[in-house]
Order: structure tokens, then sequence, then C-alpha cells
């Protein structure tokens, strides 16, 4: 059970001057139970990219097959392919309607089926899923806060019970304990057995938390790999916009300058590096 | 698919040429009086005429000829049903009759002028919004009616409000492709079903939609205010408006165009 992506490209306004290729070859997979951190500044095609997953976009040219059903098909294989995948887009707490969150939880498991055995049961699992608990339900979704809203637009999204989940830059404008509790959230998701797609300009975050990585600049896959080979891979050639984090800058510099240090993201594992190194 | 993600209709397209370069204020006018001259003639081989100062300047504005007559796509529907209702409703000489439907020579002749009529002003209009940006094109605007500050008209705050409606048009449409996507990736069925339930089905993005608009107005008034922006008195501009002899050349052959056209036409 896997989504791949087969020679993407996408093209904005084509045959206008205003022609602007958005994807360009773009080629990966990801399993079920995995982490994929897809990492690119801005305009580098990331969102673009994103909505490709669950067939938003259709590809121009190039396929992308979820569990094997490709996303080029006509209307009742996208819905099928949309409830698998499900898409958290950026600020998702702009999409919020209703006027509790128990109806904006219970949408999306209406939507693809009308009756439901346990329609409370679900709203509940997406709910403590997403790291709230029970007594949000009678509430109005837009009297909650900002990290609480969030919280609920992934409830949103979760309630489908989809088999991958894709979230563009979800960090955005969280606090630091907001961060940590969200990918705390993703990691456990992904334990369950969820496919995690995690679209980021941060490449600190993609590099300690998922288990592939997929650097876009410009439409175009400058590497695509665990998170030692993208680090090595970044070390070596620079891409314009993305800082390294700071442990690995520090390495790098190290190793510009002859110390025999490794490219690495923990700090006692860089500290013990060069002790060794001043003590031979 | 695609939702919204088409051009604006109308939508400014960069390029370097002489009627970008122009000064709105001549490229405005100059629309008017070229759509004068199409609601004034009478002849039907004077809108060929039309169509040919139509190329010409196309040709001039470096655009690409699709890209103009895409333009005019939103509204072949109203052309073609003005033209048929005045090719069936019009009385004059019957040429075919069937039932109660029936054309007349006259129908025949007014259903093809309002079409062209509307074709041709759908298409000059276009030409002035993609060759002017919507900056130019409120400043134009604002200059044109600046005379009747004297009487009170509010010809700044309306190019302002102009201004602001077209910045924000391309924004808006972005957003409701933005949340009308979100909502798909949730399942919402937007295109399937009754007309009323696909009104029902709206209102997941209509909600959001509403929200973020009145946002957006709010962070606007807040960001022009903490900017001192008080209307229009004593204001300055940054890049003010410059009259240029081309632009005095370029109306002064439109005007003998026009006229010589007018005039054919009257003649025919």
């Amino acid at each position: 059970m896997s989504i791949e992506i087969d020679d993407l490209t996408y093209v904005y306004h084509q045959g206008t001057p205003l022609e602007n290729k958005a994807l360009d070859k773009i080629s990966l997979k990801i399993n079920k139970n995995e982490w994929l951190s897809i990492v690119g500044h801005t305009g580098s095609g990331k969102s673009t990219l994103a909505q490709h997953f669950n067939a938003l976009l259709q590809p121009q040219t190039g396929e992308i097959r979820v569990d094997g059903l490709s996303t080029s098909s006509k209307t009742n294989v996208l819905r099928t392919i949309r409830q698998k995948v499900g898409l958290v887009f950026q600020y998702p707490e702009q999409q919020l309607f209703a006027e509790t969150v128990y109806d904006e939880i219970a949408f999306a498991p209406l939507n693809w089926k009308t009756e439901h055995d346990d329609l409370d049961g679900i709203v509940t699992e997406a709910l403590y899923n997403a790291g709230l608990d029970s007594s949000f339900k009678t509430r109005n979704p837009f009297q909650l806060s900002g990290g609480e809203k969030r919280k609920v637009a992934i409830a949103s999204v979760l309630s489908a019970s989809p088999s991958y989940l894709v979230l563009d830059e979800p960090t955005a404008g969280l606090d630091s304990s907001g961060k940590r509790d969200l990918l705390g959230l993703l990691a456990s998701l992904r334990d369950q057995g969820l496919g995690i797609v995690l679209i980021t300009h941060d490449l600190e975050l993609a590099l300690t938390s998922s288990e592939r990585i997929l650097v876009i600049e410009k439409g175009k896959s400058v590497t695509f790999g665990t998170p030692d080979e993208v680090l090595d891979s970044l070390t070596q050639t620079r891409v314009s916009g993305l800082v390294l984090p700071d442990t690995a800058r520090l390495a790098r510099n190290l190793q510009d300058t002859g110390w025999n240090v490794p490219h690495c993201l923990d700090e006692t594992e860089l500290a013990k590096a060069i002790i060794k190194v001043k003590k031979t | 698919m695609k939702f919204l993600n088409h051009l604006t209709f109308g939508q400014y397209l960069p390029a370097d040429s002489i009627i970008h370069r122009m000064d709105p204020r001549a490229k405005i006018l100059g629309i008017v009086l070229l759509l004068t001259g199409v609601f004034i003639v009478k002849s039907l081989n004077t809108f060929i005429v039309w169509f040919a100062v139509l190329a010409v300047i196309t040709f001039m504005s470096k655009l690409p000829f699709k890209v103009i007559l895409r333009s005019a796509k939103p509204v072949i529907i109203l052309v073609i049903f003005t033209a048929c209702i005045h090719l069936f409703l019009t009385d004059g000489e019957i040429l075919v009759k069937a039932g109660f439907l029936k054309i007349t020579d006259e129908g025949l002749r007014m259903g093809i002028y309002m079409a062209m009529r509307l074709l041709l002003l759908v298409l000059f209009a276009s030409l002035l919004t993609l060759t002017t940006t919507p900056m130019e094109l409120a400043d134009g605007l604002e200059k044109l009616f600046s005379p009747l500050k004297v009487i009170g008209f509010p010809a700044h705050e309306l190019a302002m409000m102009m201004t602001i409606a077209l910045r924000f048009i391309p924004t808006l449409l972005d957003e409701t492709d933005r949340i009308m996507k979100a909502q798909l990736a949730r399942g919402a069925d937007l295109d399937q079903g009754s007309i009323f339930k696909r009104l029902k089905a709206f209102i997941p993005v209509l909600v959001p939609l509403f929200v973020i608009v009145f946002q957006r107005a709010e962070d606007l008034a807040l960001a022009m205010e903490s900017r001192c922006y008080k209307g229009g008195k004593g204001r300055t501009r940054m890049k003010p408006l410059k009259w240029n002899l081309h632009d005095s050349l370029a109306f002064c052959v439109l005007i003998a165009v026009v006229t010589a056209v007018v005039i054919m036409d009257v003649r025919l």
C-alpha cells in the first residue's frame, strides 16, 4: 500500500506570458506507516505538489497512483482517493464553517457515507487523535483559540479515516509548544499506521521527524532519501533559501577547516566527535 | 481538476509595447471614443472595419490574439441570447416561419448588430484592461473625473474603491479556490445534485469566505489608517501620470480613424 508519483510535471497558465512551471519531473513513493517530508523554499512548488496527492490537481504529465488507483481517473475514483488521502491545507482553521465542533468534524464522514452507526464515536476519536477532549463537541469553532481551531481543523480531516495524511505547513503560526504537540500527534498517527506527508520549509523539522525527505527547488527534485542521506547531500550542495540546522552548519564549517567530524544533527554527538578529534 | 485556475477575465498581462506604455487617460478616452463609434454605425460592412481596427491595436499591443479572443468567452452565451431575442422578436418582413417562431429580415439584421456590438464592446474593453494595470486604470479615471470634484464628486474615493476592489478580485478568487479545495478534500460534493442541493453544498464555502473577507477588510483599513491615509485631499503621487507626445498622436489618429469609419458608414 503506497502512493507513487511518477515523473509529475505541472505548469500554471500554460500558453500565456504568465506561464510558470511549478513542478518538473517529480518522482517519489510513500508507504503507509511512513513519514515523508517535502522541504522547499516559498514558491518551490510544494503546495502544488500537495494538491496532487488527493487529486485536487491532476497530473498534466506523469502519473500518481494511490494504493494502485490513478488520480487521472474519473469522478467516482477521485472520491475514493480523496477519502484515502486526507489533505490539511495551510491555515486549515480558515475552512471552519459549522456552528459546533461536532458538526464541523462530522462533516467529512457524512459526506462519504450518509449513515453511520457510531458517528459520535468517530467524532470523539478524531478529536482525541487531534489532541482535544470530547468537551469541545458542543463549542462554537469560531470562539476557540488559534491553536485549538487548528486542531479542530485537523480532526475534521482525520474523521474521514484516511490512510494517508498530507499536511501543508501545519506548524505555520504555532508557538513552539503547539508545534511540539502537533509533531507528537503526527508521530503517533504514523505509529497507528497512517502515511504522513509533511510539507514544510523547515529543514530541521523534517530532518528530525521523518523517515524520508524530498527537497525541491523551483519545482525540481534536489534530493530524495533518508534524513542522513539528505543531510549529507545538502552539506555538499547549497540550496537557496534552505538553512541547515545550526549543529549541521557547525559540523560543516569544522569539516571545511580540516576537522574530522561527521555530519550530524545532535549536539551531544558532535561535541563527542570534537572531543575525540582534540584528544588524538 | 481545474476550478478557478483560469486567468481572471481581462487581467493585466505585461508586455513591452507602445499600447502598454500609453497614458491610461489616453487609453480610456480612446476606448470610449471607439465604443461610441461602434454603437453609432449602422452598416454591417463597417463592423468588419472595427474588427480590423481591433486586430491592428492587438497586434501593436504584442499580446497573442488567442488571449484577446478568450476574453470574449464569458459573454458568449449572453451574446447568443441577445442575438436570438432580436432575431425572433423583431417585426418586419418575414423570411422564415415555423410555428410561433418567425425570422424577419429586420430581426436578422438586428440580431447580427447586437451580437457584433456586444462582442466589440467586450473585446475593446478587455484590450484596455489587458494592457493597463488596475493601478494605472484607477489613476487615469481619477484624473479624468477630477474636474468634477468642484461639484463634490468623490473622484479620489471612487478611484481608491475601484483599485481596492480590483486588487482583491484575484485574491478572493484564490481564497475561494482554496476553500473549495479544502472542502472537497473533506468530501464535499459541490457540483452534483439539484440546484437547491448545490446551493446548500456551498454553505461550507461561503461561511469561511465571508469570515476571510471581513477579516481582510478590517486588516486593510487598519493598515491604511496606520499609514495616515486620510482620503485624497493633499495627497501627492509617487508616479504622476505623464501625457506624452505619443499619447496625443495616438489619440489624434484614433479620432481620425473613428471619424473616417463613421463617415464611411453614413455614405454606405
